[in-house]
């Protein structure tokens, strides 16, 4: 169909919607007209009783508080009517009788809806046995007799890529029917409707009426508004009546929508309410976390077993470490901001952000010393003429400076330029460097966190206001939109930690680390310990881990992060054992072991009933999918609603799982100095959205692994396998294990010997030949 | 088994809550 005539329906479709809406809204809602108008009258007349009633009682009746006469009144509406009925619910909730009567119902329920499980599972179970018995063997049969009759036989992919005729017969119905009108309706929802707004507006004001909507609202401002008089109190009475009205009110969508589109709207109600509980567990955890970095000072080293998820808990800890950070950092700003409550922080900040765009300060020095240098123009003021005055305002504004004074515009012969905080005297211009490099850490536009592997940070600023804002919640975000909202990890540039030799001295980003989060992964691996170092000289005249001077780095790289008393750093790192790694590293840290990670658990809440149906849907799917993909040669209609059907469920279960996914990891923690216990097995909940979210590569350094693998011309299937379950010495040799050479020597096994002695020759002639090979250079 | 103990547990305990808030709701319908 093209474009011209589709929009052409598309627009005569939303005319007749509104029209049905509007016929709808005259014959079948009619009582809704008159329940609005009320509702208008009850806020306007709530809205004059408001004020009023200040100045004179009585002046104003409100209607609030009345329902319209000729209503015929289902529920109590006066106070002593709503009495009785509660005193009749609590006589009626230990009635035995009641109760005996609602545990039967109950129980009836239940079997109705089992019988219903067990229709489905017989359909399905007869279902499968016709597909298998039908098609299986038949079509192995018949594609063996046309391979056969053809002369050759058919080759299984050929014969797997078909497909039964009454799913080939249905794949044709659905593209010549179905898809073209899912996809017409689909495409006037998301495309026309999105670009007609108007019919969209209209048709949703005009159901909001219908179903009563509106009149809800009103009423309910206007019941607040006669609330809100204080005057005679609030009014308890009146409450029955409220209820009413809103139970008459919300009567009109209730009778109106099907059962089902009831059922749906209510599953949707309750699964946004459990989804916010949900979140708001998770994002509990996340205060847990960072609640423990909060407590643990220093450096932190995470070691465990191979798989016990340490990169895992590394990479959580340091993105909820740059959270915590930046939130500290804003608290520390706030708080410079209150000692001088006259001074124009703004342009402060406008100072800031300006020239770091202009990368005229591009980090805390370059900040410090142009708050220095505008220090220098203040104190100096008095000696400059005019036109000095305005030049160098000038020259200061090119870079980005924000102020009509040489102190951002502030009025300092009317404000004081000093405050005494109870133990000492802050001057106005260390308040404003230490104000300039907070904000400069606080509205850092790249992630705070440094790796020698890459990490996904989604910190995302919130630019709209003056005052930046960051969203820090990893739990409302898009899967889709995450490539647009994150930014990865910067690169740890191990020069840039290294206070000795240098690797590459001319790294132009040597000195550009002053604040932040490192994470190294696999970090004893790079400084090794005093065994495995035990080659390197610390006089060696290129850089190696003896003479690098990490290790100092480390311990004193708090100084090099700490602005107005907050250190803005934090090292962190994960290995196999701290063992591993040089004394004077260990000792610095803080030891996190990882004794076991516990299974996932999923906090949603009321989910037992809905994940058991889902995990007995999918157990029982894969047993049907495993043995039909065994039987059965071609495509069948059966399977394809299964596929369908189960489809649907597991999409839901897969994300719930993932979403709302935990897991606890059972730490044991204590002084890397001392060996104090800090906690042992302590539990740490980890969320899975925020962990696996495509947060980090778990095979960091696969790439090593691969170019490995890539240089082979053998795999799996070509490396040779034992022929018995006794070894041969053939065998053994084969292996290449220490041990087994040994062995074989001391045992005087001839292979061995000869084995060595071949080896031993070898290498002498080797020897020689580079001896040959020198003196010939020379 | 645990694993299934544990389902059975949670489905247990889902459906006592749903039994108790339906029999509130019966006996306030059932009183009003």
């Amino acid at each position: 169909m093209e474009r011209k005539t589709r929009n052409k329906i598309y627009h005569v479709m939303s005319v007749a919607f509104i029209v049905a809406a509007l016929i709808f809204s005259v014959f079948r809602f009619t009582p809704v007209f008159f329940r609005t108008v009320e509702s208008v009258k009850d806020l306007g007349l709530s809205l004059a009783y408001f004020p009023t009633e200040f100045f004179k009682e009585g002046l104003v009746k409100p209607t609030v508080t009345e329902i319209s006469p000729g209503t015929l009144a289902l529920l109590p509406i006066t106070w002593e009517e709503f009495k009785a009925g509660l005193v009749r619910f609590c006589e009626l909730f230990i009635d035995k009788a009641n109760f005996k009567y609602y545990f039967f119902s109950f129980l009836l329920i239940l079997v109705d809806l089992l019988i219903v499980l067990a229709t489905l599972v017989e359909l399905l179970a007869v279902g499968a046995l016709i597909a298998w018995v039908v098609y299986s063997r038949k079509e192995k049969k018949k594609d063996r007799g046309k391979a056969k009759k053809r002369g050759k036989r058919k080759s299984r992919a050929e014969v797997q890529s078909g497909s039964t005729k009454p799913y080939e017969m249905f794949f044709r119905f659905r593209c010549a029917v179905l898809d073209p009108v899912v996809y017409f309706f689909k495409r006037y929802k998301n495309n026309f409707l999105k670009r007609w707004k108007g019919y969209k507006a209209a048709l949703i004001l005009i159901w909001l009426y219908n179903l009563n909507v509106f009149t809800v609202i009103i009423e309910a401002f206007a019941y607040l508004f006669y609330i809100a008089n204080v005057v005679h109190g609030f009014d308890f009475k009146s409450l029955p009546i409220q209820l009413f009205k809103l139970v008459l009110d919300l009567s009109v969508p209730i009778l109106f929508l099907p059962i089902w589109v009831q059922a749906i709207i209510g599953y949707k109600i309750f699964h946004a309410i459990r989804c916010w509980i949900g979140k708001t567990k998770l994002r509990a955890y996340v205060k847990k976390i960072t609640g423990w970095l909060d407590k643990i000072l220093g450096s932190i080293f995470i070691n465990g077993k191979q798989r016990a998820r340490k990169t895992t808990l590394l990479t959580v800890l340091a993105v909820c470490e740059a959270i915590r950070q930046r939130k500290r950092v804003k608290k520390r700003l706030k708080e410079r901001a209150k000692q001088f409550p006259h001074f124009p922080w703004r342009n402060v900040e406008k100072t800031v952000r300006k020239m770091r765009d202009r990368h005229t300060c591009y980090n805390l020095a370059s900040t410090r010393e142009f708050i220095r240098e505008l220090r220098g123009y203040y104190d100096a003021q008095g000696d400059y003429s005019k036109e000095e005055r305005h030049r160098l305002l000038r020259n200061l504004r090119r870079r980005g400076y924000v102020g009509d004074n040489f102190v951002f515009g502030y009025k300092f012969k009317k404000f004081p330029t000093s405050y005494i905080d109870g133990v000492r005297v802050v001057e106005l211009y260390e308040c404003i460097e230490n104000y300039a490099r907070l904000y400069f850490i606080y509205t850092t536009p790249t992630p705070l966190v440094f790796g020698n592997y890459s990490i996904r940070c989604d910190e995302k600023a919130i630019t709209r206001g003056n005052f930046e804002k960051y969203n820090v919640d990893f739990f409302n975000r898009k899967p889709e939109n995450m490539k647009k909202d994150s930014q990865y990890s910067h690169y740890a540039i191990g020069d840039s930690m290294r206070l000795g030799k240098l690797m590459d001295p001319f790294n132009p980003y040597k000195d550009a680390l002053e604040y932040g989060v490192v994470a190294m992964t696999e970090f004893e691996k790079e400084v090794g310990n005093q065994h495995t170092n035990g080659a390197y000289k610390a006089d060696a005249s290129g850089c190696n881990r003896k003479n690098d001077g990490l290790s100092n780095f480390l311990k004193t790289c708090t100084h090099m992060a700490t602005v107005d008393n907050e250190t803005v750093f934090r090292f962190m790192c994960d290995g196999h054992r701290p063992g591993s790694m040089a004394a004077d590293y260990a000792e610095l840290c803080t030891l996190w072991r990882v004794k076991k990670c516990s299974e996932t658990k999923i906090v949603l809440p009321f989910f037992g009933i809905e994940g058991a149906f889902c995990e007995a849907i999918t157990k029982g799917y894969d047993w049907l999918e495993g043995k039909m993909s065994f039987w059965q040669a071609k495509r069948t209609l059966f399977m394809y609603f299964v596929d369908v059907l189960h489809g649907i469920v597991f999409r839901h279960y897969d994300r719930i799982r993932k979403q709302y996914g935990v897991y606890t990891t059972t730490i044991d923690m204590w002084d890397g100095a001392d060996s104090e216990m800090l906690a042992k097995g302590a539990k740490l909940p980890i969320p899975e959205w925020l962990a696996f979210g495509d947060r980090f590569a778990t095979d960091a350094w696969g790439e090593f692994f691969h170019e490995k693998s890539k240089r082979s011309k053998y795999g799996i299937n070509d490396v040779p396998m034992f022929k018995d379950k006794k070894m041969s010495f053939e065998e053994m040799q084969a292996i290449g294990s220490h041990i087994y050479n040994e062995m074989g020597e001391l045992m005087h096994v001839e292979s061995f010997v000869k084995a060595r002695q071949e080896r031993d020759k070898w290498l002498k002639e080797e020897e020689q030949r580079k001896k040959d090979a020198a003196k010939t250079k020379e | 088994m645990k694993k299934l103990i544990k389902i059975l547990f949670k489905v247990g305990w889902e459906l006592l809550l749903i039994f108790a808030v339906g029999y509130v709701i019966y006996t306030l319908v059932g009183a009003f």
